[in-house]
């Protein structure tokens, strides 16, 4: 591990990489405000802990710790017996695009690994070692979820 | 980068600016509450059992002050309560602290054998801090007083206090206290809030931070009834800081055990 960074260092490296966090965020939550949180939560982070000093490390560290609190968040007690009020009024002012909603039907292995695949376009060995997994659970669940996501699309057109 | 309807789509999420933003300014101000609160923690729990016991007459010996720790390491040794350490007047009292404390020395002394070139150690004791100290002495001076042993000390590390081009030895934080004393020498200098009794405020609990992390709280020196100071040979020096309630430091000094 490297070394813990000054406060402006640390602002600097998570301004480039908010979008990121928060994309990953809203592939694990579908939520913008639990999303939002995990923005913070990752800053948070970043300003306390040590971090990587190579720049590629820094970047998948992030998606995993990203991943990390998305996982903490979800199993939070709070977060399971909540009920949102999305539930009730639309009043969502940024709506995520369409196929995020298709996304969600995926489980959030396969939802981590279509986006680290096509977006971050990680190699398949990169994504095992990233979400340490197995590199043929890996391959097996970029397949299934491509064919789950072509059905989901299909149907939805 | 692949242009296909999912990166496409993925490619329209942002963070607002304001979002970032905010997110910043909470992490920060987390991260400092953070921070304080973790040393408040630690603060509070040690702060109920730990006692300053000779902190009023620092002047008398040459700044040379007790304390015990909240916790022993050793739970095998006995630990000096508050209330034994301020009753100076009982000699069973003072008999058995004196015990505690030689079988400590004999402990430590074993357990640095190999590494000690120090003199043999050798301690003193006395039931009144004010009689038994000269203003310019680090140890105190045999009295009168039921005193069992009394042994004036003859390393002369323990006539100066250490500086801080002295090296400073790796020691287990285990040897720390081992007998639940730790003994602090303040320097005379930089300390002029230790050095005068009357800087230490009733209304503030100071604090001390060993280099292992330990904090002691420190109590306020008392100058009535005049506490018993148990002088130790110091085996190594360490530098201690001096915190205030608000977690500020307010000086430094070597630590001697």
């Amino acid at each position: 591990m490297g070394q813990k960074i000054g406060t402006e260092k640390a602002e600097a490296v998570f301004r480039r990489y908010a979008d990121m966090i928060y994309r990953v965020a809203l592939h694990n939550l579908d939520d913008p405000a639990d999303a939002d949180d995990i923005l913070q939560e990752v800053c948070l982070v970043l300003l306390t802990k040590k971090l990587p000093e190579e720049e590629e490390h820094l970047k998948s560290w992030l998606i995993r710790v990203t991943i990390n609190k998305c996982r903490d968040l979800s199993r939070s007690f709070w977060r399971r017996n909540r009920k949102s009020i999305d539930d009730y009024e639309e009043l969502k002012a940024e709506k995520p695009p369409e196929i995020m909603a298709e996304l969600q039907s995926l489980s959030e292995s396969y939802r981590n690994i279509i986006y680290l695949y096509y977006y971050e376009e990680y190699t398949v060995s990169e994504i095992a070692q990233l979400l340490r997994m197995n590199v043929n659970t890996v391959k097996s669940g970029l397949r299934r979820a491509r064919d789950q996501l072509k059905k989901l699309l299909t149907e939805a057109e | 980068m692949k242009t296909n309807v999912y990166t496409l789509a993925i490619d329209q999420i942002h963070v607002s600016e304001s979002a970032i933003e905010a997110a910043l300014a909470a992490a920060k101000l987390r991260a400092a509450k953070t921070v304080s609160s973790q040393a408040k923690m630690r603060y509070a729990a040690i702060a109920a059992s730990v006692v300053l016991a000779g902190a009023a007459s620092a002047a008398y010996f040459g700044n040379i002050v007790k304390f015990e720790p909240p916790v022993s390491p050793s739970p095998i040794v006995p630990t000096v309560t508050a209330t034994q350490a301020e009753q100076p007047t009982e000699a069973k009292a003072v008999r058995e602290t004196s015990a505690a404390t030689e079988k400590h020395i004999n402990a430590t002394e074993k357990a640095q054998a190999p590494e000690s070139t120090e003199a043999p150690i050798s301690y003193s004791e006395t039931s009144n801090t004010a009689e038994a100290s000269a203003p310019d002495e680090h140890t105190p001076a045999p009295t009168d007083a039921p005193v069992t042993p009394t042994v004036v000390p003859t390393q002369s590390a323990a006539d100066q206090p250490a500086t801080e081009s002295d090296p400073l030895p790796e020691v287990d934080s285990s040897q720390l206290c081992s007998d639940g004393k730790l003994f602090i020498a303040l320097a005379p200098t930089g300390l002029s809030q230790i050095d005068d009794p009357e800087a230490f405020s009733d209304d503030h609990l100071y604090y001390i931070e060993t280099k292992f992390g330990r904090y002691y709280k420190i109590q306020p020196p008392k100058l009535d009834p005049p506490i018993p100071s148990w002088i130790d040979q110091p085996k190594s020096d360490q530098m201690v800081y001096l915190y205030n309630s608000d977690g500020e430091i307010i000086g430094q000094a070597p630590i001697w055990w």
